[in-house]
């Protein structure tokens, strides 16, 4: 897994949810991991967006990092089930097999 | 197994996805499920025989080989032939590779290489094209 893979900056709009992101990431991560990813500057966190930065020299957190991924996953999840709702298509798929 | 997890394991990746995505609160148990699904397709995918390809008896001849090969009935092109088509439609024919060790298509009209990976900069017309024609 490269950084480019697990890094991703995910900005809260109508269409992804904070609250839900929010509560999957407390959901996935156990206390311990979040305050290792706290401590590692994995998360950044502002009311417009969440920044994942999994994968780095700082931060070579492989479980971790696959739990970025797995969020990102759901973000983007989110993303298409709104837009499809809104009768509107997103040009990229979801890669569900990650 | 949590009976969470042994239901989200009966669907499939996509399913499981869109139910973390509505309810973040599954989250958690659908990763665990993804997780040891993937431990599993690792685990099988290990456990599979190597593929065993078939050898496929070829004769591989080399530098000018064209009295054999009118002989039994076919013929080797020359570098002055295959000029004068100029345009023709190219076709590729199948040769056993001796270094890879594996079949692989060569393409007739391309500059040939003795299969160290150079070719040569320049072709001689008068020379004869080198021909590897498998005959299994």
């Amino acid at each position: 897994m490269t950084e480019k893979d697990t890094s991703a900056k995910i900005p809260f709009t109508n269409l992804v949810d904070r609250d839900k992101l929010t509560q999957a990431i407390l959901s996935t991560f156990s206390a311990e991991e979040l305050n290792t990813a706290t401590q590692n500057k994995v998360f950044s966190w502002s009311d417009n967006f969440v920044d994942f930065v999994a994968q780095s020299d700082k931060n070579p957190l492989g479980e971790i990092a696959r739990k970025v991924r797995f969020v990102k996953l759901l973000a983007e999840v989110q993303l298409h089930e709104n837009l499809d709702a809104q009768g509107k298509k997103l040009f990229f798929d979801v890669d569900f097999e990650k | 197994m949590s009976k969470e997890e042994d239901q989200l394991n009966n669907l499939s990746r996509e399913e499981r996805f869109k139910i973390a995505a509505s309810n973040p609160l599954l989250a958690g148990i659908v990763y665990r499920v993804n997780e040891a699904e993937n431990r599993r397709r690792t685990a099988e995918a290990q456990k599979k025989p190597p593929v065993v390809r078939p050898i496929i008896p070829t004769t591989v001849m080399q530098g000018d080989t064209r009295g054999l090969t009118q002989r039994q009935g076919l013929h080797t092109p020359t570098i002055q032939e295959i000029i004068a088509r100029g345009n023709a439609p190219r076709s590729t024919e199948v040769v056993f590779d001796t270094n890879s060790n594996s079949m692989r298509q060569i393409d007739p009209l391309a500059p040939y290489t003795d299969f160290s990976g150079n070719f040569p900069k320049t072709v001689d017309p008068l020379k004869p094209v080198l021909k590897i024609s498998h005959l299994g």
